[in-house]
């Protein structure tokens, strides 16, 4: 243990010490100033500002950090962590600027200290879930995420929901970390390590007894399947998505499923993996059936989602399942088990945050107009406000997977590696799936647009700033939607993960 | 500026984008109308400077592809954004942005005063960006999303005034009509697509075409895919027996019908069968087929045109005769001879066009000819283009016209098709006699009409764009003077079109001797019967006019079949659309549909219903409930696990 | 039967019945009690796996500081007072069926496979690892990233904790 190794580690870990000091200066701004928080969300703002600078450094970089003698590194730094931060940062950034916005938080003004401090625990939280490369800092990590959304699903103090939301969340979050940490410790018990890479080498080269170490796989994926929302881990999500403040809800659909997306993909990927072919397809290791095992976690994922989704009125209980329906999409893209697969859900995911983000900040908007989410309410919203109306079609279009929005492209991208790696059955469910999806976005379009508003509901002007953000959300979604080849060169470019 | 050629697209995109997001709200007539045709007029020279600097290039190099963005690439289909500037695709450009740009010019002073203005130029740069797509891309896909958003701006031109009284009902069915008669074309061009991509592996140009020679591919694929994409033709280019679409068509404001329905989104099929000649030349008994059809719609439609009385209804039919004779030119392999005559026919058929619609301009929206007359006096500039434009269409030399139609012939009669050389040369005679008909009633003899309407020669925005298109007609056909004629310079036009169609000419083995008198006896044969034709049409309607009357009384039958258009709208109405109707409602929506479909549907839905109630359900809000779920699904996975092994 | 079997089954055991009787006792103190004693006896399971700084600090923290803890809660909050909930008993033996279920798969799985069996047993090293010195070095020098990233999720919990604490006195 030297200071060279130190260094050259810390070298590595840039976004994250650019998150982990704006906490630290969060916590101390907010002691300092008093009662001023005006300056808070600013100091976020600039600290995201400096991670993401950091992580655009990262996609030319392909190295561990924190390499000893005993222990083959702790965390990555790769382009496919890059690009997964960089969601995270991107989707912190709005949230960030929708806390502003919300009447919600501004309600309960005198905790915002505590509120951006938690937020920015959730985001190193996320950072290290998408690059950690040892299961004990997957564990912290996802514990991190954990108890700072734990808190923040109960953040507002005057609604009831908040309080149960949270509650049910920290007992169904506590059941699943146990029993990932009980698989963990499983895995440990055979492999004698906590390293993926090592673990990888290992379960190549000697005999592991078989039964056991799938048997860990399979608890440990209880942990991360909860993080995703997937069946039936999810039930949490529709409860918390519901009770909890709308930035917090937008923040959880997208930064947090993105980490946990990343963790499965690197778990997965580094874990297990034999070798990839020419075509891009994954020979992994002979113990876990993780293909028959992805391919019926999707199907149950996205069909629960989506069909519990098509009974919900109140609009953030909707996208929650449809968040839910979303993530059974993504384990489509896992159960290829192709370097193709994995575009594909980089490039669904990007989109989805994208998409997700909007259709969050106009609930929000209207939320802090009208005081409710429910989709009766939102009845002629489309006459008395288009720009809103439209935009929200939007992205609910979007959702849907229809033309010309980009949501199309994220899904066009999944059913070509789902064909090309000829699984049909598979591809033909997802279509149906998607066909009963349409069916309760479009309830919603119907109500904006097909009802008349009653008098003097909508009454109120969208605010300069707060149409800009809206049209930097919307304006994406069609472009990438005709115009696409930048998104899938990213996506290309960031499915690289260090060692394969 | 070859590069550069994307301009062309780009800008009527533009034009379309700032005319409808904000034309509406600025109502300027004179910004809207300027940013309309100007953007036109911009791309029409970019279009000229890449001609320019094509000619300057060597005739094998002529070909240039200028690629915008890679827009799909998957698995083993990759589409490009991307467009192909090679003599065919600069001819096409140079007619699309020249005669539109003329056009949109016509539409400032036609459309002044009506309420959708800038909907019209917003539609009408959406034309031009859609055709410029078709004619331009270099792949099937692009061409394709062309060929469609014509088609859609097709329709919403032609109700551009959607609650404007035609006929039996109201513009809105006659856009509908042609909405879905061309869906039928369309639906075989993409069979057509489908099978291109299966047999070669790609839907590029370039890459189909070289693989028709290079692929072993049997000669009845090419018949079915060369079918396929030929009744995407016939649609869009209404031929026999899709036609019906097209004089239904003249719902629309006048400048569409000139640039949509006359001069450039009609020979989109004609430019299709040009741009896939090697594979039309792989299949030589479809070219027959199409010859063949090409004769008898030109014939059919002219004999229609002979006793219309609408005036915009006897140039539909017009077009619709001529498209037959460039789909003639295609099917005996003459592809240079027809694009030639999509060039010279868009020049005197938008004129027609644009002097009909400023007849019925001054005229206050009367389209019946027996109700004009003696026209000449008031309308000096109208009448002389008129008249160079009738003179052009009926092969009169050495206007436009006479070049290209006598190619055609001569071509159909060099390569042995000897009966349709006569159908193509009473065609003529035809279309010489209902054109000095249509002449001699509008602007010669006496007013037939109430001379308090006062009409008027039309402003000098619609009387120019009018001259420019008469100088075109009159002299357009020189840079295409038969080899014969033209001394050692040879057919200019031929030469330039020659690379593209060179690998199709070389498979049909075209051309046996023939000598130069040959071709100046046939040429003779019907300039003499088409000035006979129209000496003979002045003395039936300008000297003796019970002469006509008399006719149509002794020929009572074929009178009314002709004026009733060979009750093809009525038969087709009897043993298609109405079985159709009567059969969908009894069996598919009484049966099918309401049984068999809402059954479904209506089942599906409970049936969802039902389960997604079910699955509600789970959601109870006890949270130890959901942690005996998450458990359950545990103990599943462990099972599976403990039985897989 | 060795010592350390003898030692093992009797601590197991004590786990196991004093697990049992806590989560079947209504009233509360007598389970609080009862968790001391089945964390006790883990931490003398600890000490048989050669795991001395983990047997402490089980006495130290959970035994001892988390307890007292909890007694406190107990006291202040008076539960004696409080309804006890049994009406979803369906529900309740549905649970012990899934339980059992799980109890039994796990049970297999692990006689089954003998997981034991791939690992050498090297008892001093397994002492070394054990003792506060080497679990002091790993945790400042390979683990230092995790024993940080512990940092801010501790601090994270204490602002958690102070958030939920002003709301009730707001």
């Amino acid at each position: 243990m030297n200071v060279d190794y130190l260094v050259n580690s810390l070298y590595l870990i840039k976004p994250e010490l650019a998150i982990a000091s704006a906490l630290v200066l969060l916590v101390l701004i907010d002691l300092i100033m008093g009662n001023n928080k005006k300056f808070l969300p600013y100091v976020a703002i600039a600290g995201l500002i400096a991670a993401a600078y950091f992580i655009i450094g990262q996609f030319g970089m392909n190295s561990l950090a924190f390499v000893s003698k005993s222990n083959k590194g702790m965390i990555i730094a790769d382009p496919f962590g890059a690009f997964f931060k960089g969601i995270v940062v991107f989707a912190s950034l709005f949230v960030v600027y929708f806390s502003i916005k919300s009447d919600e938080i501004k309600a309960s003004f005198e905790r915002h200290g505590e509120y951006y401090t938690l937020i920015f625990g959730m985001i190193l939280g996320m950072f290290f879930m998408i690059s950690a490369s040892d299961l004990i800092l997957i564990y912290i990590s996802l514990e991190l995420v954990s108890f700072s959304s734990y808190v923040l699903a109960g953040f507002t103090k005057t609604a009831l929901r908040n309080s149960e939301a949270a509650l049910k969340y920290v007992i169904y979050g506590g059941v699943s970390s146990g029993i990932m940490l009980f698989g963990i410790s499983i895995l440990y018990g055979i492999t004698g390590s906590t390293n993926l890479y090592e673990i990888n080498s290992l379960i190549q080269s000697s005999s592991i007894p078989n039964l056991t170490f799938i048997l860990s796989g399979i608890l440990i994926f209880v942990g991360i399947g909860y993080k995703i929302s997937a069946a039936p881990f999810h039930f949490w999500t529709p409860d918390v998505y519901e009770g909890a403040p709308i930035t917090i809800t937008a923040f959880l659909s997208v930064a947090s499923k993105a980490a946990g997306f990343a963790l499965l993909i690197r778990f997965i990927k580094i874990t297990f993996i034999k070798s990839v072919d020419s075509a891009g397809y994954w020979q992994l290791v002979d113990l876990i059936d993780w293909k028959t095992f992805f391919i019926f976690l999707s199907i149950i994922t996205m069909t629960l989602g989506n069909f519990a989704a098509l009974w919900q009125d109140n609009l953030k209980r909707m996208l929650a399942y449809s968040s839910i329906a979303h993530a059974g999409y993504l384990l489509l893209g896992m159960a290829v088990l192709s370097n193709q697969g994995m575009i594909a859900i980089i490039i669904y995911f990007a989109v989805y945050a994208i998409t997700n983000l909007g259709a969050f900040f106009v609930v929000m908007l209207i939320a802090n107009k009208i005081g409710s989410e429910n989709i009766d309410d939102y009845k002629g919203l489309g006459y008395s406000q288009p720009f809103l109306g439209v935009s929200l079609a939007i992205f609910l279009i979007s959702l849907t997977g229809l033309p010309p929005t980009a949501g199309f492209i994220g899904k066009l991208y999944l059913f070509i590696a789902l064909v090309d790696a000829k699984m049909i059955t598979l591809a033909v469910i997802a279509l149906l799936n998607s066909v009963v999806a349409l069916y309760y976005y479009i309830r919603v379009l119907k109500n904006l647009f097909l009802s008349r508003p009653a008098n003097g509901t909508f009454e109120f002007k969208v605010s300069f700033s707060n149409g800009l953000v809206l049209v930097l959300l919307a304006a994406p979604i069609i472009i990438l939607g005709i115009y696409f080849t930048p998104l899938v060169d990213l996506a290309k470019n960031s499915m690289q993960i260090l060692g394969f | 500026m070859t590069q550069y050629i994307y301009l062309t697209v780009l800008l009527p995109l533009f034009g379309f984008l700032f005319n409808g997001i904000v034309g509406g709200r600025i109502k300027n007539e004179k910004i809207i109308g300027w940013i309309g045709s100007g953007t036109i007029g911009l791309s029409f020279l970019v279009a000229v400077s890449s001609f320019f600097q094509t000619l300057g290039l060597p005739a094998g190099d002529r070909k240039t592809i200028v690629t915008l963005f890679n827009w799909l690439h998957a698995g083993g289909l990759n589409i490009n954004v991307s467009y192909q500037v090679d003599q065919l695709s600069l001819v096409m450009a140079l007619i699309v942005t020249g005669v539109g740009f003329i056009i949109h010019v016509y539409s400032i002073g036609y459309m002044h005063g009506d309420k959708g203005f800038w909907r019209f130029f917003a539609y009408m740069n959406l034309f031009i960006f859609a055709m410029m797509n078709l004619v331009l891309g270099d792949n099937f896909v692009l061409l394709f999303l062309g060929w469609e958003g014509v088609g859609l701006c097709s329709y919403l031109l032609i109700g551009f005034w959607y609650d404007k009284k035609f006929e039996k009902g109201t513009t809105g069915d006659a856009a509908k009509k042609a909405f879905i008669v061309n869906r039928i074309g369309d639906f075989g061009f993409l069979l057509g697509m489908f099978l291109i991509y299966s047999t070669f592996g790609s839907l590029n140009f370039t890459e189909v075409f070289s693989r028709v020679d290079a692929y072993n591919v049997p000669a009845s694929i090419f018949n079915f895919i060369a079918l396929f994409l030929f009744v995407g033709a016939i649609g869009k280019s209404a031929q026999i027996p899709l036609f019906v679409w097209l004089p239904d068509a003249m719902a629309g404001p006048t400048p569409v019908s000139a640039l949509i329905h006359a001069a450039t989104m009609v020979t989109a099929g004609v430019y299709m069968v040009a741009r896939c000649s090697i594979i039309f030349a792989s299949a030589p008994a479809i070219l027959t087929v199409i010859a063949i059809i090409g004769a008898f719609t030109a014939i059919f439609a002219a004999s229609i045109g002979l006793v219309q009385n609408d005036i915009k209804k006897v140039l539909a039919y017009s077009t619709v005769s001529q498209l037959g004779y460039m789909f003639l030119a295609m099917g005996v392999g003459a592809f240079t001879s027809g694009i030639f005559h999509v060039m010279t026919h868009a020049f005197f058929k938008a004129l027609l066009f644009l002097g009909a619609g400023s007849v019925i301009h001054s005229m206050h929206e009367e389209q019946d000819i027996q109700n004009y007359g003696g026209l000449k006096k008031y309308m000096p500039q109208t009448y002389f283009t008129f008249l160079i434009a009738a003179l052009a269409i009926s092969g009169i030399p050495p206007l436009s016209g006479f070049f290209s139609k006598d190619d055609i012939l001569w071509n159909t009669f060099a390569n042995g098709h000897i009966i349709l050389w006569i159908i193509g040369a009473g065609t003529a005679l035809l279309t010489a006699f209902y054109m000095f008909r249509l002449y001699f009633l509008i602007f010669e003899g006496k007013e037939r009409f109430n001379l308090n309407k006062h009409p008027h020669e039309s402003p000098k925005l619609m009387t120019i764009p009018l001259m420019v298109l008469a100088v075109l007609s009159a002299v357009g056909g020189f840079i295409g003077i038969p080899a014969l004629f033209a001394g050692e310079n040879g057919n200019l036009f031929e030469s330039w079109l020659a690379p593209v169609f060179q690998k199709a000419n070389t498979r049909l083995m075209v051309y046996g001797a023939h000598s130069g008198m040959e071709e100046i006896t046939l040429m003779s044969i019907t300039v003499i019967g088409a000035a006979c034709a129209i000496y003979f049409a002045r003395y039936v309607y300008l000297k003796n006019p019970q002469f006509a009357l008399d006719t149509s009384r002794k020929f009572k039958g074929i009178y009314y079949l002709l004026l009733n258009k060979y009750f093809v709208d009525e038969i087709y109405d009897a043993a298609i659309v109405n079985p159709v109707k009567r059969g969908s409602e009894r069996l598919l929506w009484k049966f099918t549909d309401v049984k068999i479909i809402d059954g479904a549907v209506n089942g599906t839905a409970s049936l969802i219903n039902y389960l997604s109630g079910k699955i509600r359900k789970i959601q109870t809000g006890v949270t130890q409930l959901y942690a005996m779920v998450m458990m359950i699904g545990l103990v599943i996975a462990l099972f599976w696990i403990i039985m897989s092994l | 039967m060795s010592l350390e079997l003898f030692l093992f089954l009797v601590f197991a055991a004590v786990a196991a019945v004093s697990g049992i009787l806590m989560i079947t006792r209504s009233e509360v103190v007598m389970a609080a009690l009862f968790l001391i004693l089945n964390l006790a006896s883990l931490a003398g399971l600890y000490l048989l796996l050669n795991a001395q700084f983990i047997a402490v600090v089980q006495v130290i923290v959970y035994a001892g500081a988390i307890m007292v803890l909890f007694l406190f809660v107990i006291m202040l909050l008076r539960p004696e007072h409080e309804k006890i909930v049994t009406k979803i008993s369906g529900i309740r033996t549905f649970a012990f069926i899934i339980a059992a279920l799980v109890f039994v798969q796990l049970a297999y799985v692990i006689l089954k496979s003998h997981p034991g069996s791939a690992l050498n047993s090297d008892v001093t090293a397994s002492v070394n690892a054990g003792t506060v010195e080497s679990i002091g070095t790993e945790l400042y020098t390979n683990y230092i990233l995790p024993f940080e990233a512990a940092g801010f999720l501790l601090l994270a919990a204490t602002i958690g904790a102070v958030v939920l604490a002003k709301r009730k006195f707001e």
